[in-house]
C-alpha cells in the first residue's frame, strides 16, 4: 500500500466514518425516503459503437439482458451539437446538449451561463434535500495531456457555464461521502433506551454549530464581496464557489434549542432494506481500472442508498483514452480499437456494459416500497460518439434504465429515426419532474420522446 | 488563430509559408476561424514588420484580461506549507485541475466547486487543529489574549491573504474569535480564525484585478504574488511582502531585481521544471501504457527513470548549462541508470537505480525531443506514431494549431503489418487527397523520428526492413529536408519560430491564459533581444515579467 494511501486511510479513521449521517438534512431525507425519492444517475462511456446494431441486447448489451424489461433502448439517435468529425469534443455536449466551442482551435474552458448539464438542472430541483446536491464520480478520466488538449472537453457536468471536475480517486470520494465532517457520537443501537442527555455536551454542540455557521457566513460574504468587483466570467465561477459553500452549510448539525434531544437523535434511523452501509476503503492502485470502477460503482450505490445524494454522474474513462482493456485480453489501446473496430472493441465495450449491469443489479436488488430502488431511479447510459472510427455522433448509443417512480415505462425500444439527442435529454428532465419545453441548443431540441 | 499562429510580427518568410499553405488543403480553419486576426491582415505588408530591435516594452496593444486565479493543487500545497510551517498535506486526493492547453494553471479553469470546496474545508479544519498554537499566535500572558488575537489576525491574515487586511476584514475575523471565546478558549478562537483564513477566497485565489479603470495596474501585493507563484510556486516571502509594502514592485527594474533574486532560490528549479515539463508533456510519461508482451521492460520503474532523466536534463540545461531553448534541444548530456542504459544500449553506469550524468551517442540523440519520455508519450502501445509526434512538434514546438481530420474520411490507423515499417503503413496519408493537405504538415515532421520505437529506443530497422527517417520541414523558417531526430532537433534549435513559440508557451504558463495577439508580438520582441543566444529560458521569463503584460490588465466586464 502506498504511503499516500495509508495516510488517507488513517485520515478516514480519524475523521470518523459516516459521522455526518447524523445531520438533520440527512434525517429529513431519510424520512422522506420512506416515500421513495427519485434519483437520477448518468453513466457515460467512451468510444460509442462499432456499428449501430452492436449496441443491442444480443451484443454489447448482453450483460444487461437480464434487465431488458427495465430498459428503454434508443436506436438511431443523433447528437448534432457535435459537428461531424469533431467527436472527441463531444463529452461537453453529452448532458448539456450544447456544442458551443466544440470546433474551436482553443476550445473554451468556460461557457455561457446557460451552459448547464441536465444532471445539474435535475439537482437544482431534487438535490436540495440531501447532503450533496449532486456527485461526480469518474474512472481514469483525467490523464496527463499530450499537447493542447483541454480537459474541459472531457467534462460532462456543467453548472452555470462552469465545468465540474469529477473525483477519480475512490478514497477521495470515500472521504467526501463518509468522512467529511467532524466526528459525532455513535448512533444508538436500535431498540436500546436513549442515552441520558448530557447538557454540557448539548451546549457545546450548539456552540459548535453556531460557530460553523458563522464561518460559512463569513466565507460567503468574502466571495460575494469579490463577486462585486470582477467580470462576468469570474462571477460565474464565484457563483459555483457560493454553491459549494451552501453545500458545506448543509453539513452543519442543527442542534435543537430546547433542553432535550428528540428520541433517536444522534444517528440515522435505519432504513429498512436500504443497503446503506459504509463501504471499505480502497486499497488498489488508482490506475487499476476494474478495481477503481468497482469501487466507484459501489460508492455511487452507497451514496444513493444512504440518501447522501439523488443525482450522480459516473464517467468511465475519457474520449480517445489510450488505456488498453488488458483485463479482458485486449492489448491495443482503446482509442486504436475505436479506429480499427474489431473483436477487441466488442470485448472492451461489452465489458463496460457489464459494469453498468453491475450497478443496475445493485439498484434492482434493493427493495423499496412495492418495488426496487431501480424503479424509483432513472439511469441514463450514453457515450460521446456513435461510430467513433469516423468521429461521428450519429447512431449514438443510449439507453434508460428504471422507471423514475412510474414516469417511465421501460421494456421497449424507441427508434429515434435520426432524431436529436437533446430530445432525449428533455425526455429525461421531464421524467424527473422538470417542466421544460427545451434543453440545450433549442435548434436541436424538437420535442421529448414518449418514454412514459 | 488557425494553422499558423505567427502571422503578425514574425519573420517575413512565414508569410510565404502561409500562402503556400493556402494551396495545401489544410486551409479550412485558417479561413473559417472567427478567432483569427482581422481578415486581410495577412496581406498587409505593414503588419509583418519585425518588432523594433531592443524595444524594452511590448508594442502598443491591450494587455491581458483581469483574472482571478485559483491556486493549482501544487501551489495550494506549497502555500499551506509555507504559511503554517507544517509538512505539506498530500494533494493527490484533491479534485484534479482542469488542464487547459497542456497547463494546470489557467485562470479560466480554476473553480471552487462543491467537491474541492469540501476538501479545502476539511483540510483547513485539520491543519488549523494540528498547527501549534505557539507558531500561530504566541501570547506571553493570558491577560494579553485579546491583543494577541488582534495581532494574530493582522499578521497571519496578511500572510494568508497575501496583502494587509482592511478594517472591515479584521473586524469580521475578530467577530469569529469573539464568538468562540464566549464559550471556548483563546486557542480555540485562534484556530477557528485560522480555519476560515485557510479556506478564504483571498487565500484560494490570486487576484489580478488592480483597483479601478478599464486599463489597470496591478497592486503591489498582486504583483508580489504573481512574481512568487511564477518563480517559486508559492506565497510571497517576507522580502517580497516588504517590497510590496514599500511600493517597490512597480518598475521593470524592480521586477527584474526581484525575479533574479527568486531565481536563486532552490525552489525556482522545481517551478521552472514544472513549466518545461508541462510545455513538452514530459510528465505525461507517468500515465503512458505500452503493450507489455512487446515491451516487458516498460514498467513503473522505467517510467520513473524516464521522467527523472528528462527532469535532470531540464535542470542541467537551465542551471548548469547556458539555459537556452537551443541547448535544451541539442545537449548531448543526459542522466541514465541501469534500466535506461539498457534502453539506450550503452554500458550500465553501475549505480543501480541512481541516475548518472552521461554523454549520449551524438549520432542518435540530441536534447530533450529525442528523450525516451517524450518519444514514448507520443507513440502507440505497440509502435511509434509519426502522426502524434508530428502533431506534437507542430503544436508544442512551433505553436501551429492543427484542425481535426475532415469529416467522412476513414480514420482507422493502418493495420499492423509484420512485413512493413510503420512509415510504409502510414504512407497512405500522402496518397489520399482528403488527408494529404494537413498530413503534408504533420507526417514529414513525425517521420523524422522513425528512428525511435514506441518506448524511445533507437532503431535502424523495423520488421526486418530499413528505417527511413528522412523528412522535410515546411511552413517554418528552417524549411528543408533532413534525416533523423538529431538533424530535426538541430534544425528546430536554430528556428526563430521555435524560440518564439517557447516564449508564447511561457506566456501561457506565466499569465495563465491562452495567448493573445500582444503575447505573440512580445514573443517576437523577446526573440529579437535574446534570440542570438538561443533564447535563455530564465531570461525569457524575466522578459515576460518586465513586460506590460505582467503589470497591467484590461478589465473585462
Amino acid at each position: 500500500m502506498s504511503k499516500a494511501l495509508m495516510r488517507r486511510r488513517t485520515l478516514i479513521k480519524q475523521l470518523g466514518a459516516a459521522s455526518f449521517l447524523a445531520t438533520p438534512v440527512f434525517r429529513a431525507a431519510l424520512a422522506e425516503a420512506q416515500m421513495a425519492p427519485l434519483r437520477f444517475i448518468v453513466v457515460t462511456f467512451p468510444g460509442g459503437c462499432r456499428e449501430q446494431s452492436n449496441f443491442s441486447f444480443g451484443r454489447y448489451l448482453s450483460p444487461l439482458t437480464p434487465y431488458k424489461s427495465d430498459i428503454i433502448l434508443f436506436e438511431n439517435l443523433h447528437n448534432p451539437c457535435v459537428p461531424e468529425g469533431w467527436g472527441h469534443g463531444g463529452e461537453q455536449t453529452i448532458l448539456t446538449g450544447n456544442g458551443v466551442g466544440v470546433s474551436e482551435d482553443v476550445p473554451a474552458t468556460q461557457f455561457p451561463s446557460n451552459f448547464v448539464s441536465v444532471d445539474q438542472l435535475i439537482a437544482q430541483a431534487i438535490g436540495t434535500k440531501t447532503r450533496f446536491g449532486s456527485l461526480q464520480f469518474a474512472v481514469q478520466t483525467d490523464r496527463p495531456p499530450k499537447g493542447d488538449d483541454p480537459a474541459a472537453r472531457s467534462r460532462i457536468a456543467f453548472s452555470g457555464g462552469v465545468p465540474i471536475a469529477p473525483l477519480q480517486d475512490p478514497n477521495a470520494m470515500f472521504t467526501r461521502l463518509f468522512g467529511g465532517t467532524k466526528p459525532v457520537a455513535p448512533a444508538p443501537t436500535p431498540g436500546s433506551p436513549p442515552a441520558p442527555v448530557d447538557m454540557q455536551a448539548l451546549a457545546k454542540a450548539q456552540a459548535a454549530a453556531e460557530q460553523r455557521k458563522s464561518v460559512i457566513d463569513l466565507l460567503k460574504a468574502q466571495v460575494t464581496t469579490i463577486k462585486g468587483v470582477v467580470g462576468t466570467q469570474e462571477k460565474q465561477r464565484l457563483d459555483e464557489h457560493l454553491n459549494s459553500l451552501r453545500e458545506l452549510e448543509k453539513s452543519i448539525p442543527a442542534i435543537p434549542g430546547g433542553s432535550t434531544l428528540p428520541a433517536g437523535d444522534g444517528g440515522p434511523a435505519p432504513m429498512a432494506g436500504s443497503g446503506c452501509k459504509t463501504p471499505s476503503a480502497f486499497d488498489k492502485a488508482i490506475t487499476d481500472v476494474p478495481a477503481v470502477g468497482a469501487a466507484m460503482n459501489e460508492l455511487v450505490y452507497q451514496a444513493i442508498a444512504c440518501d447522501l445524494t439523488r443525482v450522480a454522474t459516473l464517467q468511465w474513462l475519457s474520449t480517445g483514452t489510450d488505456i488498453p482493456f488488458s483485463w479482458v485480453g485486449v492489448s491495443k489501446s482503446h482509442h486504436d480499437c475505436q479506429h480499427a473496430p474489431d473483436a477487441n472493441l466488442d470485448k472492451s465495450q461489452t465489458w463496460l456494459m457489464s459494469q453498468v449491469a453491475a450497478l443496475i443489479k445493485r439498484l434492482k436488488d434493493t427493495p423499496e416500497g412495492n418495488g426496487s430502488m431501480l424503479d424509483n431511479s432513472l439511469v441514463l447510459v450514453t457515450s460521446e460518439m456513435g461510430d467513433a472510427a469516423a468521429h461521428s455522433t450519429k447512431f449514438l448509443p443510449a439507453l434508460l434504465a428504471g422507471k423514475a417512480g412510474g414516469a417511465v415505462r421501460p421494456g421497449r425500444t424507441i427508434n429515434a429515426a435520426n432524431g436529436f439527442h437533446n430530445n432525449l435529454l428533455l425526455s429525461v428532465a421531464n421524467a424527473m419532474g422538470l417542466k421544460l419545453s427545451t434543453i440545450g441548443e433549442a435548434r436541436y431540441c424538437t420535442g421529448a420522446y414518449n418514454i412514459g | 488563430m488557425g494553422v499558423f499562429q505567427f502571422r503578425r510580427g514574425a519573420a517575413l518568410s512565414l508569410v510565404a509559408a502561409l500562402v503556400a499553405a493556402g494551396a495545401s488543403g489544410c486551409t479550412a480553419k485558417v479561413e473559417g476561424n472567427a478567432k483569427g486576426p482581422d481578415p486581410g491582415a495577412d496581406d498587409d505588408p505593414g503588419t509583418n514588420e519585425p518588432a523594433p530591435t531592443g524595444a524594452e516594452k511590448i508594442p502598443a496593444g491591450a494587455p491581458g484580461p483581469t483574472a482571478l486565479r485559483k491556486l493549482t493543487n501544487e501551489e495550494y500545497r506549497n502555500s499551506l506549507q509555507d504559511l503554517l510551517g507544517l509538512p505539506a498535506p498530500p494533494t493527490d486526493a484533491l479534485q484534479p485541475e482542469t488542464w487547459t492547453l497542456g497547463y494546470d494553471n489557467f485562470a479560466s479553469a480554476g473553480t471552487v466547486s462543491a467537491t474541492i470546496g469540501g476538501q479545502y474545508a476539511e483540510i483547513a479544519a485539520r491543519l488549523a487543529t494540528e498547527a501549534p498554537l505557539a507558531t500561530l499566535a504566541p501570547c506571553a500572558s493570558p491577560a494579553k489574549e485579546s491583543d494577541c488575537a488582534n495581532s494574530f489576525i493582522t499578521s497571519f491574515g496578511k500572510r494568508a491573504h497575501r496583502r494587509p487586511l482592511n478594517a472591515e476584514e479584521t473586524q469580521a475575523y475578530r467577530r469569529i474569535y469573539d464568538l468562540v471565546r464566549k464559550t471556548g478558549t483563546f486557542a480555540e478562537g485562534i484556530k477557528l480564525v485560522a480555519e476560515v483564513m485557510l479556506q478564504s477566497p483571498y487565500f484560494l485565489y490570486r487576484s489580478e484585478y488592480g483597483t479601478s479603470g478599464a486599463k489597470r495596474t496591478l497592486t503591489p501585493y498582486e504583483v508580489a504574488s504573481e512574481l512568487s507563484y511564477t518563480f517559486l510556486g508559492t506565497m510571497p516571502d517576507a522580502e517580497l511582502m516588504a517590497a510590496a509594502d514599500n511600493n517597490a514592485l512597480a518598475t521593470p527594474a524592480q521586477l527584474e531585481t526581484q525575479a533574479r533574486r527568486l531565481l536563486k532560490s532552490p525552489r525556482a528549479r522545481a517551478t521552472l521544471r514544472r513549466f518545461v515539463n508541462q510545455w513538452l508533456t514530459v510528465n505525461s510519461i507517468t500515465g503512458v501504457q505500452k503493450n507489455l508482451s512487446k515491451f516487458p521492460m516498460f514498467d513503473d520503474k522505467l517510467k520513473s527513470a524516464m521522467l527523472a532523466e528528462s527532469a535532470g536534463v531540464v535542470d542541467s540545461v537551465l542551471w548548469e548549462q547556458d539555459g537556452s531553448v537551443k541547448t535544451l534541444l541539442t545537449t548531448p548530456f543526459s542522466f541514465i541508470n541501469s534500466a535506461l542504459a539498457e534502453l539506450y544500449g550503452v554500458p550500465d553506469p553501475g549505480k543501480g537505480d541512481v541516475l548518472v550524468k552521461t554523454t549520449l551517442n551524438a549520432a542518435e540523440r540530441s536534447g530533450i525531443l529525442t528523450h525516451p519520455a517524450v518519444l514514448a508519450v507520443h507513440s502507440k502501445q505497440d509502435d511509434s506514431f509519426p502522426i502524434a509526434r508530428g502533431t506534437f512538434l507542430r503544436v508544442r514546438m512551433l505553436c501551429q494549431a492543427l484542425p481535426p481530420p475532415p469529416k467522412n474520411v476513414n480514420l482507422s490507423p493502418p493495420a499492423p503489418d509484420p512485413n512493413l515499417t510503420t512509415r510504409e503503413r502510414f504512407a497512405r496519408h500522402s496518397a489520399d487527397p482528403a488527408c494529404a493537405g494537413c498530413h503534408a504538415l504533420i507526417d514529414p515532421v513525425g517521420f523524422g523520428l522513425e528512428g525511435y520505437d514506441a518506448i524511445g529506443r533507437f532503431r535502424t530497422t523495423e520488421n526486418g526492413r530499413p528505417i527511413d527517417a528522412s523528412g522535410v520541414l515546411t511552413d517554418t523558417d528552417v524549411d528543408g529536408p533532413y534525416t533523423g531526430g538529431v538533424e530535426l532537433a538541430r534544425k528546430l534549435a536554430s528556428s526563430a519560430l521555435v524560440r518564439q513559440c517557447a516564449a508564447v508557451q511561457a506566456a501561457r504558463w506565466v499569465y495563465g491564459r491562452a495567448e493573445i495577439e500582444t503575447d505573440k508580438q512580445l514573443a517576437a520582441t523577446i526573440d529579437t533581444q535574446l534570440g542570438a543566444e538561443g533564447m535563455n529560458i530564465r531570461e525569457m521569463l524575466i522578459a515576460l515579467v518586465k513586460s506590460e503584460s505582467f503589470l497591467t490588465r484590461t478589465f473585462v466586464q
